[in-house]
């Protein structure tokens, strides 16, 4: 008669637990214990991030030499191309400085950047988030943008805390960036849908877009600088009666636990 | 006892922290602390020590989150509680025994989860085909492994010739 009474009563403290957990989840005033808990569990949690990335670091090695012959050959070729279009960016540069020194206009501005290295991933999978190993005292503050090598948007900073912040993936469907196509002939609204795919809103209707064209950052959200690269689209939707198109995109970040991305703390 | 729950959900939250993101983006979101806490409800019977092991994961787990501070806790807390409240149902012997508890365990989590996010942000719109997609995921995962369980002690008992 025992074990039932302790399971009601066990039961009961479990449920109140849940009661109160629901409540303080909506009066959200839990950050300093919050912080307290991922300050104490990051560096763990960092050296298990290390370890996977290491292991499945070698697991695609093996992987990738299974397929290497083949891939050599691609990659030759691939090589040549961008040989060829390095030597026309080069001309194209020295066109453009010598084009700003004419109009008097000053030279592209330069990023700050604060590498960082990403240690633990959002557990939930309804939300899209990931935490890196620097905070506050690296000069982290919220809203600056994640890239990574390349510029490729990762997200933007929502929390810091003193060594560790969160970043809001660009996938997130709270995330909402503006958007245009490369060529800048169509621009919008992105957000994170279903999985880890993007929907370019809002776009005009006589816009022009195609299929596995790039968006990059329009700049106009005012978190985002101009020009990072954001994914290219997969799948056009143009309704007849509809005032704007839709654009489904995938994200030119690689969903893997990357080594390295950069904070964007300041642009001179 | 605790011990090895204690053992088996920590490292179950490791998995969730690094190995699960790369699962989602496959399109199996699997949960592994959930897994774990239905699990070991159902083996050990011990619900009290797996609900305190689960709590404890749940407040590491929410640090992690960008969902509301407690919504993971609340969600781990719910799996290990509500299946404990419905065991003696069915025959424990029965496969059905160990399908209503993970699909009970499971559908406490994602509610609780959900309800919380809610209830913490109004404007918040439930995801109802990732939320089908991941409680889908987490009850046929569970299921492999109840299964793999059983097949090895039908090994084991064979080699021992029983």
């Amino acid at each position: 008669m025992k074990a039932p009474r302790n399971k009601k009563k066990w039961i009961m403290i479990s449920t109140v637990m849940i009661a109160l957990l629901i409540f303080f989840a909506r009066i959200g005033n839990t950050a300093p214990f919050e912080n307290g808990i991922a300050r104490a569990t990051a560096p763990f949690t960092a050296s298990a991030a290390y370890a996977w990335r290491t292991a499945s670091g070698l697991g695609m090695t093996a992987f990738d030499m299974k397929n290497a012959r083949e891939e050599v050959g691609v990659l030759r070729e691939e090589n040549q191309q961008l040989q060829e279009t390095v030597m026309k960016n080069a001309e194209l540069a020295r066109e453009n400085e010598a084009l700003r020194a004419q109009l008097g206009v000053g030279a592209a501005r330069a990023r700050t950047l604060v590498d960082a290295k990403l240690i633990a991933f959002d557990p939930l999978s309804f939300t899209h988030y990931a935490v890196i190993n620097r905070g506050a005292r690296d000069g982290v503050r919220e809203q600056m943008p994640v890239i990574m090598p390349g510029d490729v948007v990762f997200g933007k900073i929502t929390n810091v805390r003193e060594t560790t912040s969160e970043v809001m993936l660009i996938t997130d469907n709270e995330n909402k960036v503006s958007g245009v196509t490369a060529a800048d002939t169509a621009s919008g609204v992105l957000a994170g849908i279903q999985g880890s795919a993007l929907l370019l809103d809002l776009i005009e209707k006589n816009a022009a877009i195609s299929l596995n064209e790039l968006v990059v950052t329009s700049g106009l959200d005012g978190v985002y600088p101009r020009g990072l690269s954001i994914g290219t689209i997969i799948k056009i939707i143009s309704e007849e009666k509809g005032i704007f198109q839709q654009a489904h995109l995938a994200p030119a970040y690689k969903n893997t636990l990357p080594a390295t991305v950069f904070i964007i703390t300041g642009q001179q | 006892m605790n011990a090895a729950i204690f053992f088996v959900v920590g490292i179950a939250v490791v998995l969730q922290l690094t190995v699960a993101h790369q699962m989602q983006e496959l399109g199996a979101p699997f949960n592994f602390v959930l897994a774990g806490a239905v699990l070991l409800g159902f083996f050990y019977g011990n619900y009290r020590g797996v609900a305190i092991a689960v709590f404890i994961a749940g407040l590491v787990l929410d640090a992690y989150s960008g969902a509301p501070y407690g919504t993971i806790t609340a969600g781990l807390l719910a799996a290990a509680t509500v299946p404990a409240m419905i065991s003696g149902v069915v025959p424990r012997e029965h496969f059905l025994h160990f399908l209503l508890y993970g699909i009970a365990g499971t559908l406490s989590f994602y509610g609780t989860v959900l309800i919380t996010m809610k209830a913490a942000n109004f404007s918040f719109s439930i995801p109802w085909t990732a939320a089908a997609q991941a409680i889908m995921v987490a009850i046929a995962g569970m299921v492999v492994l109840y299964g793999i369980y059983q097949w090895s002690i039908l090994l084991k008992n064979r080699r021992n010739g029983r």
